[in-house]
């Protein structure tokens, strides 16, 4: 009958979701994100790509003011929604399809979206596009002040000895791909961070110690979420597979799940593409022209051999002082790759409340 | 000439030209960089359409070809210098507008007496059939020494530029003795070494 | 040279109907290409002609967004531009032996639609105002400087053997030897370009997980819808004339000429896409020098093997 309804029932029968995970969430993340992979559901890697935005746990006052923010850039029709510990995933999952649905097909249109601008100049971040400060100093013009209320930043001096705009940007603290909590504040020249500066929000409200998790799941989420940002999604997919599998209850299951793991870590780490792009990431000024500093790949090394249940040595995790310092003059890529590799949690992390500067 | 084309020929080199024309004045009217980056290659695609419109095929796509590439080329320059994106800092394009104004006008004005003024040559023999094929061995037969002259200066020129303005050379990259088995660069590449 | 060499298909059917058909082959290749790749992502085939259609209604339904600040004619300019090159560069693709514009200058015409892809690509990503739009268009530059010289080189190849640069002639001088024999890098390098200038697969890059998806970071609603269309369109018409070019298009025994085509077609976008997905996205940092270090040497090494071997009659 309703041919439209119909349709539209189709096309949002599988939306993009983005996650947001509070801190301590981890497991309840693990468990949506085996449903959404067994539903084949993709996740967004921007906000701009979301109809269904997730959050996981309670969100602390800033994180929640992070997910307004982003809320703000996901566009019609759109849906959010807050699943606690202990929901069965897979319910909450079709009910937010369903309220999806509901607000596509309901005629009034949504009002009240605050604009762009209205978030400027709040400090805990948000997500790109949102609140750069766009600079510029023309070679015709030299203006202070501001444009559509973005300031104007100064030039710098670069890596090579010129002198190049500086862009002011905050990364996260939500982010696909990115430990949700961190924010990056950083002055970009091109793609390259010529000043970085990192810190947990919301860090007074939580807890130091989160639930106990098995160090091979863990392992395996690492992999999984790192390979997700160096842009090997097959491999990624199939780390998360394993991960679940392991968390399953039948003895069957965990043997395959058994046997996925070292099936996908023998190919992670017999890759010798991802070595070789990944090769030299992380490396600090003093090693350049060494051959043996690799840390990322070292680190992604650590994570495999624990995903198969081997042992390895912790390999030591930096203070996000020496982590910033260590971005300055790395690429963008190259910077989230050295995030990623770290496998960064604010619930076992060391933790630093004030802001750690470079 | 005229004669030898059809009215909508005629019609679209018209139209096309009038195009470029007003893209090419849109270079100097915008005040951001990209629109006057793409206002300009707006007019050249116009010119290849020109040219497509005489049946001058491979001239019209090598334009919007090399071109396109070129423009990209300042985009990515304009990118290095400028980090605002969208160009949110208005600014004028032009220096010494007067000056300018007075030259672009007065070659505009030889240009056109003078392609209405000349006694153009009439056509002696048929159109080719294959007017790329034509134009190669226009280029590469009896203007062979001349074409391979221009093109080994002109890749000289281009490397000579790049040296002059690269900061760094082999004694930084390999040390002051070039005995470093490694270059020392700030981004490694791709290449085993 | 065969009959049809200089026919082409406006001729044969009318313009309209040879117009709607390329477009219609067109969007039929960009979903052979969306397909093959859900299945490989997905790791399972259920679904997989069903969902591209699906995430291209889905788009429909979805607002468009917008930034502070954009500048939103040259961001809907690029946007548009995409899918209209990917079309523009099919009209020189063989379509059961004839192409849509036959001109003396097809292989160039080819490289000039995908040279203009990159001014159309930048400004999707100049447009939004937007951090890593802006990371992803300058990414696609420089790794588009890095293979656009060895694909000029693939494509010159290609022109010297067969002596026009006419697809139709191209066609017809592979009537001995599929060309591929005679210039497999030139091959290799050509499939490879058409990934990288898609930004797919190991070369994407410009649109990777590292920059929130770069380019199309802020693209949603119809404009995301343009850019993946064209993506794929774009993929799918450079298999179409990989086949042309290097697998002596639709000839072949038994079977008539454009199924033969299709299913040359359908091997190059399998191949593509079961090689790409096995791979990690790669830096532009490192395939650029790779692209100046080691390509434009073996192209052009092979242009100069193709050339002797002309010079020499081998071709004739």
């Amino acid at each position: 009958m309703d041919l439209i309804g119909r349709l539209r029932s189709w096309a949002l029968a599988r939306p993009r979701v983005l996650l947001v995970d509070a801190p301590g969430t981890t497991g309840l993340r693990w468990s949506l994100e085996a449903e959404l992979d067994r539903r084949g559901w993709t996740h967004a890697v921007s906000p701009a790509q979301a109809d269904l935005v997730v959050i996981l746990g309670e969100p602390g006052p800033q994180l929640a003011h992070a997910v307004d923010v982003v809320w703000s850039q996901v566009p019609a029709p759109r849906h959010r929604m807050y699943v606690r510990d202990g929901v069965d995933v897979a319910v909450a999952l079709d009910r937010g399809v369903q309220d999806l649905l509901g607000r596509a097909g309901s005629s009034a249109r949504e009002v009240g979206r605050p604009p762009p601008a209205s978030f400027l100049g709040s400090d805990d971040g948000g997500h790109e596009g949102m609140d750069h400060g766009g600079g510029h100093e023309g070679h015709h013009m030299h203006h202070g002040g501001e444009v559509a209320g973005l300031p104007m930043a100064m030039t710098g001096p670069d890596r090579d000895g010129l002198e190049l705009d500086v862009l002011k940007v905050s990364l996260g603290p939500v982010h696909p791909g990115w430990p949700t909590g961190l924010v990056l504040r950083a002055e970009l020249q091109g793609d390259v961070l010529a000043g970085a500066d990192l810190s947990w929000i919301d860090a007074e409200s939580v807890s130091e110690v989160g639930p106990s998790l098995d160090a091979r799941q863990s392992a395996l989420d690492h992999l999984a979420r790192f390979l997700v940002v160096a842009g090997w999604p097959t491999a990624a997919r199939d780390a998360r597979r394993a991960r679940d599998g392991l968390r399953s209850e039948e003895h069957a299951r965990r043997t395959a799940a058994q046997r996925l793991a070292e099936e996908v870590t023998g190919k992670v780490l017999g890759s010798r593409t991802l070595a070789w792009a990944i090769a030299g990431a992380g490396r600090s000024q003093r090693d350049r022209g060494t051959s043996s500093a690799h840390p990322v790949l070292g680190r992604l090394r650590h994570w495999c051999d624990l995903a198969v249940g081997r042992d390895s040595a912790n390999p030591p995790t930096p203070s996000l002082q020496d982590l910033a310092a260590s971005l300055e003059g790395t690429e963008i890529g190259t910077a989230r790759l050295i995030v990623a590799s770290l496998g960064l949690d604010p619930v076992t992390s060391q933790r630093v409340p004030e802001s750690a500067g470079a | 000439m005229l004669t030898d084309l059809s009215g909508w020929v005629i019609a679209t080199v018209a139209v096309l030209g009038l195009l470029s024309v007003a893209s090419g004045v849109a270079v100097f009217v915008v005040d951001s960089m990209a629109r006057a980056t793409f206002a300009l290659l707006g007019s050249f695609l116009a010119v290849a359409g020109v040219l497509l419109a005489f049946d001058l095929v491979y001239l019209a796509v090598v334009t919007a070809l090399m071109m396109t590439i070129e423009m990209a080329i300042m985009a990515v320059f304009m990118v290095m210098f400028m980090m605002n994106p969208a160009g949110l800092m208005p600014m004028t394009m032009v220096h010494n507008p007067k000056g300018s104004a007075v030259v672009g006008a007065g070659a505009f004005v030889v240009l056109t007496v003078g392609i209405w003024t000349i006694d153009w040559p009439a056509r002696r023999g048929q159109l080719p059939t294959d007017s790329t094929r034509q134009l190669g061995e226009a280029v590469m037969g009896s203007h062979m020494l001349v074409m391979l002259i221009v093109g080994i200066g002109l890749f000289a020129t281009i490397l000579a530029g790049t040296v002059l303005a690269t900061a760094r050379g082999r004694y930084d990259r390999f040390g002051a003795d070039l005995a470093a088995r490694r270059p020392d660069d700030p981004v490694p590449g791709g290449l085993p070494r | 040279m065969r009959e049809t060499a200089t026919a082409t298909l406006p001729e044969a059917w009318g313009v309209l109907p040879a117009v709607l058909a390329v477009a219609l082959v067109g969007v039929g290749l960009g979903l052979v290409v969306a397909s093959v790749d859900r299945a490989v992502l997905a790791g399972r085939t259920r679904g997989a002609v069903l969902e591209p259609l699906r995430e291209g209604a889905r788009l429909l339904l979805e607002q468009r967004r917008t930034t502070l600040a954009p500048d939103r004619l040259l961001w809907r300019l690029g946007c548009v531009a995409v899918p209209v090159l990917a079309l523009l560069s099919l009209a020189v693709v063989p379509v059961g032996g004839r192409t849509l514009w036959s001109t003396s200058a097809d292989l160039v015409w080819f490289n000039a639609m995908e040279a203009l892809l990159w001014a159309a690509i930048w400004l999707v990503g100049w447009g939004p105002n937007a951090f890593h739009a802006l990371a992803g268009g300058y990414r696609f530059l420089a790794q588009g400087l890095a293979y656009e010289l060895p694909l000029m080189f693939a494509l010159v190849t290609v022109g010297v053997a067969a002596g026009s640069l006419r697809t139709t002639d191209v066609l017809a001088a592979q009537d001995g030897l599929w060309f591929v024999v005679t210039m497999p890098v030139a091959f290799a390098v050509f499939v490879a370009s058409a990934a990288a200038f898609a930004f797919w697969g190991p070369f994407a890059a410009p649109t990777s997980a590292d920059i929130a998806g770069g380019v199309t970071s802020e693209l949603s609603g119809v404009d995301r819808l343009l850019v993946e269309a064209g993506r794929g369109v774009f993929l799918g018409a450079t298999a179409a004339m990989a086949a042309a070019l290097f697998l002596g298009g639709d000839s072949g025994p038994w079977l008539p000429g454009p199924l033969w085509q299709l299913l040359k077609t359908l091997a190059v976008v399998t191949a593509l896409v079961w090689v790409g997905r096995r791979l990690p996205v790669l830096r532009p940092d490192r395939t650029v020098e790779v692209g100046w270090m080691v390509l434009v040497p073996l192209t052009l090494v092979q242009a100069l093997v193709v050339a002797v071997l002309v010079l020499s009659g081998f071709y004739a």
